[in-house]
């Protein structure tokens, strides 16, 4: 069974770090404000962002019942804090300089779950470092998913390439989330 | 010719059991029955609903316009297109996976919602919510604010609710996998619910011909006995002057107008009038039954009359809080 419980000191501080990381700023008082920070712990522990009134009623119900989840779904905690794809969309405007934008091909790419080839790069963040998570982009700046930026040596030109590795993307809403 | 021999001849033309056409005929007369039936047959077309928690309704029209999507407006619901011709999948396009949209099988489902007229800030319970169409249509006139309990017993369609709800941008949820009639017992009173019942699905044909033969009469039986069963656990969980909706994608008048019926006959209810523009009146008499005239402000929408599925909506009040050993 799930538990659902408010979140300890220590499991704060880690999403608060991760979230202030993506911003470049402290951004969490501003997500949080209003909500409760709620932990569903099962197999492993979800994160989810609760409305207070939300929280008042999981707080009169759960003796009698745990609810199968509840508020949005902001990640998981697995070692470390990892971010949703509605908790990207949270933080998204906060976060063009850790991202990149794609094409519209490399968007259509990008949602079948595949990676991104440099061909598809039209823009790099600023805060961008190679080897670090970025967050892509479409070119209207609308969160599509989470990938990891790398430079590779190409076998036949040997010039080096650049390629984003898909780690999340909003296409699972179609391929698992039906 | 006799009802009968009709009855069975329109039966093997069109593909359905013998009791049901025997049933249209009663209930339609003849060219209503031959009407509808051929309004089944030509299915309807999907609506999209745009989910203003994430973007204006003008923005995505703009943008699937120029994706070449053909849509028309849904007369009554200003955030709502039928979709005439679409060039991709309705589930696969940037817009749907963002979030920007809900796809409905038809204009009837819109309703309920509309009638419950959910408010920010409200407490709102809703039933038999998976895969989420409703819940997540309340949540978009609610601006995220209040709450909705959204209850529903099936463990698949409980997975598609949060993944709705999830992409969609939906907060104001908490989520139950349980049978609705376990609900007294979190021993709360709350402003509105919308039963959005379990239901033999007649109305569904036009997107499932499969439904033509799909169901028996004892069918119909069984889902009117969870249907008022379900009723009457979620009265308990109103407040006094509380709304409660009730909607079925069926047109069987044992699954409307006689659970209402029987709701009305036991509990402190009125039915209210809703602010509809379209729908036929409830019928208050049907295969020897009778019931409360008030029904008649119940609202019945077919296949062809209203380009809708067949779908039924009834809006009760509660006048007196119940208690538990009622
Ligand atoms: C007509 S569908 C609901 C559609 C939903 N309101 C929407 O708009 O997406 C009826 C639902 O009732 C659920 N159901 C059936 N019996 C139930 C019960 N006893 N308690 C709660 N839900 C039940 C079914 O699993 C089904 O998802």
């Amino acid at each position: 069974m799930i538990i659902f419980r408010k979140a300890t000191k220590k499991e704060i501080v880690k999403i608060q770090k991760a979230l202030n990381e993506w911003a470049g700023k402290n951004i969490y008082k501003e997500l949080t404000s209003g909500r409760v920070v709620i932990i569903g712990e099962g197999r492993i522990k979800e994160v989810f962002l609760v409305p207070v009134e939300v929280y008042n009623i999981l707080d009169k119900t759960k003796k009698v019942r745990m609810p199968y989840y509840l508020g949005l779904f902001l990640g998981e905690i697995n070692g470390e804090f990892k971010i949703s794809l509605e908790g990207l969309w949270l933080i998204s405007k906060y976060s063009r300089e850790r991202g990149v934008v794609v094409s519209e091909k490399g968007e259509q790419l990008f949602l079948y779950g595949r990676d991104i080839l440099e061909e598809s790069i039209i823009k790099v963040g600023s805060l961008v470092q190679i080897g670090s998570k970025v967050i892509v982009f479409n070119k209207f700046y609308e969160p599509l998913g989470l990938g990891m930026i790398m430079k590779f040596s190409d076998k036949l030109t040997e010039q080096p390439k650049t390629i984003i590795k898909n780690i999340l993307d909003r296409g699972w809403y179609l391929r698992k989330g039906r | 010719m006799d009802i009968g021999e009709l009855a069975k001849k329109l039966a093997e033309k069109y593909g359905y059991h013998v009791y049901m056409i025997e049933r249209y005929l009663e209930l339609f007369g003849k060219e209503g029955t031959i009407e509808f039936l051929e309004a089944n047959e030509k299915g309807l077309n999907p609506v999209i609903r745009c989910n203003t928690l994430k973007i204006s309704v003008e923005s995505l029209r703009n943008r699937l316009v120029k994706k070449g999507f053909v849509l028309r407006k849904v007369p009554w619901i200003d955030y709502a297109f039928q979709v005439i011709k679409s060039p991709f999948s309705l589930g696969s396009t940037t817009e749907y996976l963002l979030g920007y949209y809900y796809v409905h099988r038809g204009m009837g489902s819109l309703l309920p919602v509309h009638a419950l007229d959910p408010k920010p800030g409200e407490i709102i319970i809703d039933a038999a919510a998976a895969p989420g169409g409703k819940t997540s249509q309340m949540a978009q006139l609610m601006k995220n604010k209040g709450v909705i309990l959204a209850v529903d017993i099936s463990r698949e369609r409980m997975k598609s609710l949060r993944s709705n709800l999830s992409r969609l941008g939906v907060e104001n949820v908490i989520a139950y996998r349980m049978d609705a009639r376990d609900l007294p017992k979190f021993d709360i009173k709350v402003d509105k619910i919308l039963l959005d019942a379990p239901c033999t699905g007649e109305g569904l044909i036009p997107i499932d011909k499969s439904r033509k033969k799909s169901r028996l009469i004892e069918d119909i039986k069984y889902c009117s006995t969870l249907q008022f069963s379900m009723l009457t656990a979620l009265l308990k969980c109103l407040k006094k002057e509380g709304i409660l909706v009730y909607s079925t994608c069926s047109i069987a008048p044992e699954e409307n107008e006689l659970v209402i019926h029987r709701v009305l006959e036991r509990f402190p209810l009125s039915v209210e009038k809703m602010d509809l523009k379209d729908g036929l009146p409830g019928f208050t008499e049907f295969f020897g039954y009778k019931v409360r005239d008030e029904i008649r402000e119940a609202r019945r929408f077919y296949p062809h009359i209203h380009g809708t599925e067949g779908f039924f909506i009834c809006k009760l009040r509660l006048r007196e809080e119940l208690n538990d050993n009622i």
